[in-house]
């Protein structure tokens, strides 16, 4: 109570102050109105519902996905985003650390590609802050792609088809910039809206059942919501991994995550906080893939980030919840190839 | 040519340095700069919401972070703007802005990271908190049965994180701490206590970290540094308009001298063409003098060639006319002598007639010679008497000028001597109008020579009227301007065509071959006239009348009278 009294008197003040400001622009036309959030914050739910459109332009979009596919954008032609990026698989590609061009592993996992623009940052360590950046940063990755532009450009525009695809999509034609932008607008096509639990958070109460709203209390009572939030569950912070640390079990020689772009000592092991939606599908889980299962997911979570064991019914719960942030693509919802597909 | 050139070149200069001028005053990129202004503005606000939503998370207001995430965006998108712009912006721009605008991409990021860290930490904070003040409670009744000074510890740790969660005071944090040590050391004996012990270290040591990071976003320098970039664009682009107003003077002032060039060109253009127009008229003036002068000199050409020519015209037939008279006296005596020979002989030749009859004299019937042969012989004598009428008239023509008598005479009274020997010729039913000027001058000349002018004149015009009626004056005048005294004769007669009017007084033309004119008549007069240094003018309207002028100049010396007309 006391948390609150503080937080509505600094509301109170700042709600003056945002009214001062809104009234002295109030000449200026902004494109994004950001309205107060809701004042009764404490009913207001952490999670919001993924927007069940995109107004992106089509041709840009159907640009993008060939390019998503197309091989040609690695050197030795043998790698397209989609390698590691499998739409039929969660968006990501079921392994721990996928292996790389030279041979090894991937230092961590691929994160799934559904709902990636609703990040606010790119890649475990954050390192981008945009989709067009970080798909360049891709190409030139001499563990991804190995390429360059001076590879790629001449080979795309050797294709008629691109070139008078990409005439009639942007008025530049194929150039550096229109690639990458249409690479980006085909993932930010890669939403998945319509998961139950958006139904759920959109008003219709039935689309849960007690068990899975029950889990949704538990998820927000033990504090996974603190980080695992916003639009995408989760995707727009940081935070260290492993706050409650097994004292028996050090890390030192373990990834160091967002330290690795900052090289601030802050970030040591510090890693993007992952989106939740879909995450019924995208296993392994972790910056490494460590963990297969869904169940051993929340343990850990729940014991070295929140500093709370919990029981297994507890943990049921919070995963039957989590199974109904998986979404729909083009209609369909997400799920896992059969065992004997691929 | 060489100073219009200068001229030109000021002109070309000035009108040179008008046009940089107009470019160096034109007003700095009004619309980059609004774009700025705009761009900064949509920064503030973004910065706003930003610290809006940081205490709204930090009070637990905040659902989810989405929102900072936007606002972080926003701040990177007009980031972005200002930084596009100082690249592609002018030099000077860039000096005065581009520092500026790194030290607000520096700052953004420094909040940017703060921001990360903030998010991070309550979001432990959050956690630690829900999970203490749950599980506290908890504990605290379920120890009351096994453990009464465990429950006890909670409750007064329970009691001390509730105040420093109000005020984080050092104090508090230690009196917690201090607490939290003594339940450590209690041998836990439930797993439920570590936890609520190692979220109590936890809040202790993150509230604070918190707060601070709080503060450190609040104060970030973000505020500054727009602001910091407003002043130096308003700096930059007011120096640009202040350059720009310098220019716009100098422009003004350059103009007020390209103008007075101008208006003293012009006044200098004026004044010559005044100038031009004063010479130009005294040339006008000058030409019009020479030519008239030429025409006067052409005039007396003439006039002396009309003179040499009666000269030697005179000359010719002075010897012509002697050589002629001889014969013709012969001719006449002898056909005298012939028609009395003819008359002696015709009796014998009437006598031969009658008694022979019929004979041929002269290849033709006697019958028919007796009547024609007198009319031979006399029309000879007249034919002779003609030419010897001819000669005589040459030989006044050509008369020797020396015998000119050199007297002192009264025009007047030459025209009264004239009148009186034409007065028979003179019929009763002309008009004829004398107008004698009173007190003219005497002339020096023959009396007799002036009076044959004026009978010659006077007859001239008689013939020239018609049968009936008509009219003649003679007058006389003097003539101030040129010292002379006019004899005008006019008459309303038939009037001579122009192209005779020249020939008048040439010898032997004449309009009246068949009224028995020599063509002498006015040859002579004029002859006279110039013999006395004057001048015999024609002026004619065919079917008017004719006036003919005799001008005759007065001696140097002779007295100026009172012009006066006296009608006689």
């Amino acid at each position: 109570m006391t948390v609150w009294a503080i937080g509505k008197s600094v509301v109170v003040r700042i709600a003056l102050a945002v009214m001062a400001l809104h009234l002295a622009c109030a000449g200026t036309a902004l494109n994004a109105e950001t309205p107060l959030p809701s004042a009764g914050a404490w009913d207001s739910e952490p999670i919001v519902p993924i927007p069940l459109s995109t107004d992106l332009d089509a041709g840009q979009v159907a640009l993008g996905e060939k390019l998503f596919h197309d091989p040609r954008l690695s050197r030795n032609n043998a790698f397209s985003c989609a390698t590691c990026h499998r739409l039929n698989q969660g968006g990501g590609d079921g392994v721990s650390r996928p292996p790389t061009l030279t041979g090894g592993l991937h230092l961590r996992n691929t994160p799934t590609v559904f709902n990636v623009a609703l990040n606010s940052r790119f890649h475990w360590d954050g390192g981008f802050r945009t989709l067009e950046a970080e798909a360049e940063a891709a190409i030139h990755d001499p563990a991804i792609m190995n390429s360059d532009w001076a590879d790629v450009l001449p080979k795309l525009q050797a294709d008629a088809d691109y070139v008078s695809t990409f005439n009639t999509a942007y008025p530049g034609g194929l150039t550096r910039a229109n690639v990458l932008h249409a690479l980006a607008s085909f993932q930010r096509s890669l939403n998945t809206p319509n998961s139950r639990f958006d139904q759920y958070l959109r008003g219709d109460a039935d689309a849960l059942s007690d068990d899975e709203k029950q889990g949704y209390d538990l998820f927000k009572a033990f504090g996974c919501a603190a980080c695992h939030q916003g639009v995408n569950v989760g995707g727009n912070m940081f935070q260290r991994f492993g706050i409650f640390r097994n004292q028996n079990r050090p890390h030192e020689d373990e990834d160091a995550g967002r330290f690795s772009v900052t090289g601030a000592e802050r970030d040591r092991q510090v890693f993007r906080v992952p989106s939740l939606r879909n995450v019924a599908v995208t296993a392994p889980y972790y910056h490494d893939g460590r963990v297969q299962s869904l169940e051993t997911a929340v343990d850990l979570m729940a014991t070295r980030q929140l500093g709370r064991p919990l029981y297994p019914e507890e943990i049921e719960l919070i995963v039957q919840f989590l199974h109904t942030l998986t979404g729909e693509y083009q209609g369909q919802l997400l799920a896992l190839p059969d065992e004997d597909g691929s | 040519m060489g100073i219009p050139w200068r001229r030109l070149l000021v002109v070309t200069g000035l009108l040179l340095l008008l046009t940089f001028l107009l470019l160096q005053s034109r007003s700095p990129d009004v619309g980059l700069r609004e774009r700025i202004y705009e761009t900064l503005h949509v920064f503030e606000v973004h910065d706003a919401e930003l610290n809006r939503d940081v205490l709204l998370a930090r009070a637990g207001l905040l659902p989810h972070y989405d929102s900072l995430s936007e606002a972080t965006d926003g701040l990177y998108g007009a980031l972005h703007g200002l930084e596009s712009w100082n690249e592609t912006a002018s030099e000077e721009f860039s000096a005065a802005i581009g520092g500026h605008v790194t030290d607000l991409s520096r700052a953004v990021r420094e909040k940017e990271t703060l921001l990360e860290y903030f998010k991070a930490d309550n979001a432990l904070l959050r956690n630690s908190l829900t999970y203490f003040l749950h599980t506290g409670h908890l504990l605290s009744t379920q120890t009351v049965v096994n453990n009464r000074a465990v429950a006890a510890a909670i409750g007064t740790l329970s009691n001390a994180m509730l105040r420093f969660v109000r005020t984080p005071q050092r104090a508090v944090s230690n009196e917690i701490r201090t607490a939290l040590n003594q339940m450590t050391g209690a041998n836990l004996l439930q797993h439920d206590l570590h936890i609520l012990v190692l979220h109590g270290h936890l809040i202790v040591d993150v509230l604070p970290e918190v707060d601070d990071l709080l503060r450190q976003l609040l104060a970030a320098p973000t505020t500054t540094r727009v602001r910091a970039l407003r002043d130096a664009s308003l700096q930059y682009y007011g120096q640009m308009e202040a350059r720009a107003q310098t220019y716009r003077i100098l422009l003004y002032l350059v103009a007020v001298v390209l103008l007075a060039y101008l208006v003293y060109l012009f006044n200098r253009l004026r004044a010559n063409a005044r100038d031009l127009g004063r010479a130009n008229t005294r040339l006008r003036r000058e030409i019009d003098e020479r030519t008239r002068l030429e025409e006067k000199a052409r005039e007396q050409e003439l006039q002396l060639i009309q003179a040499n020519k009666m000269t030697a015209l005179g000359t010719l037939v002075a010897g012509v006319a002697h050589e002629i008279n001889n014969p013709n006296n012969l001719t006449m005596m002898n056909a005298r002598v012939l028609a009395e020979a003819w008359g002696d002989a015709q009796y014998i030749l009437e006598n031969y007639h009658d008694e022979n009859g019929e004979f041929l004299i002269g290849g033709l019937p006697y019958a028919e010679m007796r009547e024609t042969v007198p009319a031979l012989i006399r029309d000879m004598h007249v034919g002779a008497q003609r030419i010897e009428r001819i000669v005589n008239s040459l030989k006044d023509f050509a008369r020797p000028r020396q015998q000119a008598v050199q007297a002192t005479l009264q025009v007047n009274e030459a025209v009264q001597r004239a009148l009186n020997l034409l007065r028979h010729r003179i019929a009763k039913t002309i008009d004829f109008q004398v107008e004698l000027a009173e007190g003219l001058p005497p002339l020096q000349g023959d009396m007799q020579q002036i009076e044959q002018v004026v009978v010659n004149l006077i007859t001239n015009a008689l013939e020239a009227l018609p049968e009936e009626g008509g009219q003649v004056t003679v007058s006389t005048r003097y003539n101030q301007d040129d010292h002379d005294i006019e004899i005008d004769v006019r008459d309303t007669g038939i009037g001579i065509p122009q192209q005779n009017v020249e020939r008048l007084c040439d010898p032997f033309f004449t309009t009246k071959q068949e009224q028995g004119g020599t063509g002498l008549g006015l040859a002579i007069t004029y002859t006279l006239v110039r013999d006395h240094g004057g001048n015999l003018v024609f002026e004619s309207t065919p079917g008017e009348g004719t006036r003919a002028r005799v001008t005759l100049p007065c001696p140097a010396e002779s007295p100026v009278p009172a012009p006066q007309a006296l009608q006689v």
